[in-house]
């Protein structure tokens, strides 16, 4: 009788301490907040969290051309860098156009059911991108993403609903404004933003920045490629080069620098490897941008307050991916000394997080009442 | 060229000091020391630092460098060092997913071992009733009559009868002590066994619930170190506190009013 006795008292104090631990793991993963930045660009989306998780991958996605591929491949959707590395095996989606859902707008060139392909591969990629911040299960999602300012209202309602299934409350935000925010410059600056289809020009001036306030140029990374595949073909016109050698290259030797080593790659000659000098086609095709940028600063300059000119021309900020060409700043500031009588222009500290974490710091800042009444 | 300003174990044992320099504490610490906000380590900050002093220092000496080469190699070796944190990360991860692997095994070990006591309990009771004296006593008597009865009506001697009954009594009683004792055999074996499990159950019990408590304890100082506690909000000290407080209300009411927008139509 006595053992039983004992024996029922360990199974009560077992069960016991079976419900306290259960009451204590919710405490464990009491309903917390992942904050988190996106800069869902054109060529990259990046992303910035508040646990520390930063990721940043090309916005691609891609599905298995057919049954053989997709047994191969094992899988229905691949995201990013796996996309380039099977894109022969895929039909491929870059859903984002500058800066928007391609279709999205009232562009009367995308087909509809191309427009709803893109449509899925954009919430598609934004789930991934949602996914990569590895939030726990039970926590709130609040994500600040950076669209170009001049997005329009169907351009925004298509990124709203792109993220509404993975993210419980969700703010758009002008792209350029979120980089300066994150820099902590928030009155009398130019933003630079050089991505791969546009550069965006933005002006702040302590107030949201409306459409006087910022230029969109065509000239981004895919015209300086263009560029220079053009250069190439002209002065070297026995070698045989893809897009993405001309991309490779560029993101390697990029510079604007007068003095620098050679620049040579090992590009095919009648199929055979060879050594290929391509410095002044480099520096040629990265100056290029440079005169559009500083006519369109000039422009953004000269509209200002006259007494605040000055400040805000020696206050350029420089980012996006594109920016990362060697003595890129340093140029533009040498064009604008030139031709706007002075300049000052300085490289964010991360071109390709920049809009990211300053989207990042504006989730943060953003009183939480605020995130309560949008979600 | 000349070598590496910054080396990469350089940069690491930096990110290692500024790491084990942090101290690590939870948000309900901290809101129990009455601290509302906590100024948070910056490595951008950090990194401008470390390019400016390696600047000045370099010019001091009159060692001349391309600046933006320096800036672009430190740049890329603290890259590389956050990169390596997003490794850490994943392990951080592996560690939590494992935690709850734990808390499950746990509250399953914790039924498993309700229903071996239960179990236990019933044999043990079973065991104890046993058949009654009272029903072979019965059984005794029937067979008694039946002897009698038989053994009278063919004429056989009442003192036969009784050798007989006696006789019967005896193998009974000895059939039915060999059959008990495999029983009780049986019986003591299964609850011997049950105890067994019940005993090893317990230890496995134990076992898990203290690595659960270390997961638990190790858990705080992980969590810490992989994000940043977050107080949502502009800082008050925040010396664009109205402008930035001005802004992000402008950056609300536009998401109110794309949101209105889009219900209209
Ligand atoms: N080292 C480099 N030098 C020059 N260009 C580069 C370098 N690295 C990346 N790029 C270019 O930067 C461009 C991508 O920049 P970014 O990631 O900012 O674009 P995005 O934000 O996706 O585009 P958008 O802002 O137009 O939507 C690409 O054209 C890429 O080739
Ligand atoms: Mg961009």
């Amino acid at each position: 009788m006595a053992t039983t006795g004992k024996n029922k008292d360990n199974a009560n104090s077992s069960t016991g301490a079976s419900k306290a631990s259960k009451s204590k793991g919710s405490a464990d993963t009491e309903q917390s907040i992942v904050w988190i930045g996106m800069d869902l660009g054109t060529s990259r989306t990046a992303i910035a969290c508040s646990n520390g998780v930063r990721e940043s991958f090309p916005s691609l996605v891609g599905y298995p051309k057919d049954i053989i591929s997709h047994k191969m491949l094992g899988t229905d959707v691949l995201y990013g860098k796996d996309v380039i590395a099977r894109r022969l095996s895929l039909n491929v989606y870059r859903p984002l156009e500058a800066g928007v859902i391609k279709g999205s707008g009232d562009d009367k060139n995308v087909a509809a059911d191309e427009a709803e392909a893109n449509m899925t591969a954009a919430r598609q990629l934004v789930k991934h991108a949602i996914r990569s911040a590895n939030a726990p299960a039970d926590s709130l999602v609040y994500c600040v993403i950076g669209a170009p300012a001049e997005a329009s209202i169907n351009n925004r309602h298509a990124l709203l609903e792109a993220a509404k299934e993975v993210i419980d409350s969700v703010i758009i935000c002008s792209e350029p404004f979120s980089v300066a925010y994150g820099m902590n410059v928030l009155t009398d600056a130019l933003v630079i933003d050089i991505g791969a289809g546009t550069t965006d020009l933005c002006r702040m001036h302590g107030t949201m920045p409306e459409a006087e306030d910022q230029v969109t140029l065509d000239h981004g990374g895919d015209i300086l490629d263009a560029k220079l595949s053009e250069l190439l073909k002209k002065s070297h016109p026995e070698v045989s080069f893809s897009l993405q050698m001309i991309v490779d290259a560029k993101e390697r030797f990029s510079t604007v620098r007068s003095t620098s080593d050679p620049i040579l790659v090992t590009w095919p000659v009648n199929g055979r490897p060879t050594e290929i000098d391509i410095t002044n086609e480099m520096k040629e095709a990265c100056f290029s941008i440079i005169p559009p940028i500083v006519e369109a600063l000039g422009k953004l300059v000269a509209s200002f307050d006259p007494e605040f000119q000055e400040v805000l021309r020696n206050n350029v900020l420089l980012g996006g991916g594109g920016s990362q060409i060697r003595g890129l700043a340093e140029a533009i500031s040498d064009y604008m000394d030139e031709h706007l009588g002075g300049g000052q222009v300085r490289q964010v500290e991360e071109p390709v997080f920049a809009g990211a974490n300053g989207a990042l710091l504006i989730s943060k800042d953003m009183p939480p009442e605020y995130w309560e009444q949008l979600s | 060229m000349v070598p590496l300003v910054m080396t990469r174990s350089l940069a690491r044992n930096l990110f290692h000091m500024l790491r084990g320099a942090a101290e690590k504490t939870t948000v309900e610490g901290l809101k129990k020391r009455g601290l509302r906000t906590v100024s948070v380590l910056n490595f951008r900050d950090v990194q401008m630092i470390i390019v400016r002093s390696i600047e000045n220092t370099l010019q001091r000496r009159g060692l001349d460098f391309d600046q933006s080469d320096i800036q672009d190699e430190v740049r890329h070796e603290f890259l590389s060092l956050i990169r390596e944190r997003d490794v850490l990360q994943g392990t951080v991860d592996a560690l939590l997913r494992e935690k709850g692997e734990l808390a499950e095994n746990r509250s399953a070990l914790a039924t498993e071992l309700d229903k071996a006591t239960l179990e236990y309990e019933n044999a043990q009771s079973s065991s104890e009733a046993g058949d009654s004296d009272q029903e072979i006593a019965a059984l005794m008597k029937r067979i008694a009559s039946e002897v009698i009865a038989t053994q009278s009506a063919a004429g056989v001697k009442p003192q036969l009868t009784d050798t007989t009954l006696s006789l019967v009594q005896a193998a009974l009683q000895d059939h039915l002590q060999t059959m008990g004792q495999q029983s009780e055999n049986g019986q003591q074996t299964n609850l011997n066994q049950l105890q067994r499990r019940i005993e090893k159950l317990k230890r496995k019990l134990h076992e898990t619930e203290h690595m659960l408590e270390r997961a638990r304890a190790n858990g705080v100082g992980i969590e810490r170190l992989s994000g940043e506690s977050v107080d949502p909000g502009v800082k008050h000290n925040d010396p664009d506190f109205e402008v930035k407080k001005e802004l992000l209300g402008e950056i609300f009411r536009l998401n109110v009013e794309l949101r209105q927008l889009l219900n209209k139509n």
